[in-house]
């Protein structure tokens, strides 16, 4: 609350006139701080929010070279592994993107491949930057990950939204290679209690996919839908 | 309209903070007090053509963050600092700032204006790309001369300084706290949904499109949900009687 003191002004008058004439600006620039960032400082900066940061950290070798995303949260000298920065080399890799932030929540998807792209796998998850925690985890849709290493997921998100409690909703673009009956196109929440699709299809907009409050809507040929987040 | 670049040194803050409904003559004394010291800033600091840095305004003033993403940081500057010690007392002043951080530019959010009134606050802010929105809060003079408690969302390019203003409403008194939902898009694109006064029980839901000066409701009615507001590039939706509603914003 904002309030008023009548006496208030002559210290507001005092204080500021002191400062203002008598302290010269270089003795002033000593007591400044940086609050608001908590990042080593080479690292690259990727995103930030009111609470946290997600930076590229790697090597300097004839330039930057970004070898994984991490994060870490205002005031706090813990970091944690968010991502891949990516791909090792030709045969195989990961390549993560930071598609959202919320307070200290990160939303990574990342995409990896093995033996020359011949498997491929889509992923999502939510980090907790504060403590490190993954508080969600999934393939972006079927196929499920299986132990012999085959290709997991529905396909690369081509946009994702977040809520503050960590749940999650994307658009997941299937691959030729990977086609469904499902359709191109699959919009999939991931909530505390599992995964579900909730629409399919060729016509949906792979970039229109946005959140407000409990409810995700995305644009399905050329019409808007929505599905409660909860 | 104050806006940077300004000259480099400490900076006193140059609006008094909002009373809403309690104007008085301590206010207006911090107002005469702040103007005066912005001007002997002027003349005492050294004139290094430095541009006004956020470092320049937090070194005297305890500064909190509103809003960050990674290339802009809005925050509120408040109490006299020195030497890392900040004063005890309530402040008499906020005045919020938006930093565009590749270049360090500084931009004061909502200079008082005679639009705006003679107290006007920031309350909420939200940013992307290279804009920020931003919810203002102002008294001003009513048909009647009465004190008038009006609300917009403008927005600012937050790079280059530009402002584009917007039409104002106003707030009935006793209504309780205002519901109203905002957002902006990368490309500059911001709208907004509130419910109107507790008489009429409707809601209305502008859009700002990018690089257009212009205002347009694109939904208004006692069944809009101000709360379903969701903006991204190329579409506003809401809920209207629960069924998703768009807008095309290109």
């Amino acid at each position: 609350m904002r309030q008023t003191r009548t006496r208030a002004p002559v210290g507001c008058l005092i204080a500021v006139l002191g400062l203002t004439v008598l302290a010269p600006a270089s003795a002033l620039a000593a007591v400044h701080k940086k609050p608001w960032a908590c990042r080593p400082g080479h690292a690259h900066l990727v995103d930030a929010d009111k609470q946290a940061q997600v930076y590229e950290t790697g090597r300097i070798e004839g330039g930057f070279h970004a070898e994984g995303i991490m994060g870490c949260v205002y005031g706090s000298s813990h970091q944690f592994f968010v991502g891949d920065a990516g791909p090792d080399s030709a045969s195989g890799g990961a390549s993560s993107s930071v598609e959202q932030m919320v307070g200290t929540l990160a939303a990574v998807a990342t995409s990896s491949y093995e033996n020359y792209g011949q498997v491929q796998r889509d992923e999502v998850s939510v980090i907790e930057l504060r403590t490190g925690r993954l508080m969600r985890h999934s393939a972006t849709g079927p196929p499920e990950p299986a132990h012999d290493y085959e290709s997991a997921g529905a396909g690369p998100v081509t946009s994702l939204v977040l809520r503050p409690n960590g749940d999650i909703a994307w658009i997941a673009a299937t691959p030729y290679q990977r086609l469904t009956s499902a359709g191109k196109d699959q919009v999939y929440t991931l909530e505390a209690s599992g995964q579900r699709m909730v629409a399919s299809g060729n016509e949906i907009d792979p970039l229109s996919l946005a959140l407000a409050d409990e409810t995700i809507y995305w644009t399905q040929a050329g019409k808007p839908d929505s599905a409660p987040l909860k | 309209m104050i806006t940077v670049p300004l000259q480099a040194g400490p900076v006193p803050l140059l609006r008094c903070g909002p009373q809403i409904g309690h104007p008085n003559r301590a206010r207006l004394g911090c107002l005469i007090a702040a103007l005066g010291l912005g001007a002997l800033a002027v003349v005492a600091s050294p004139a290094s053509g430095a541009h006004l840095a956020e470092r320049h305004i937090c070194d005297v003033h305890r500064c909190a963050m509103i809003a960050a993403s990674r290339n802009i940081r809005v925050f509120e500057a408040s109490r006299v600092c020195a030497r890392g010690r900040c004063e005890r007392e309530e402040p008499e002043y906020r005045v919020e700032f938006a930093a565009w951080l590749p270049t360090g530019r500084v931009t004061e959010l909502a200079p008082r204006t005679e639009e705006r009134g003679l107290q006007a606050h920031v309350s909420e802010a939200k940013v992307a790309g290279q804009y920020a929105a931003f919810r203002i809060s102002g008294l001003a003079q009513g048909k009647y001369d009465e004190p008038q408690l009006t609300e917009k969302v403008e927005r600012i390019d937050v790079e280059t300084g530009l402002r584009t203003f917007t039409p104002a409403f106003n707030v009935s008194y006793g209504g309780g706290p205002r519901r109203l939902y905002f957002a902006v898009t990368s490309e500059g694109t911001v709208a907004w949904a509130f419910a109107e006064t507790l008489d009429t029980h409707e809601s209305t839901v502008d859009v700002l499109v990018a690089n257009s000066k212009i205002t347009s409701t694109v939904a208004h009615g006692p069944n809009v949900e101000p709360a379903s507001l969701a903006l991204i590039p190329g579409h506003a939706y809401w809920l209207e009687a629960g069924l998703p509603r768009t807008f095309s914003t290109r």
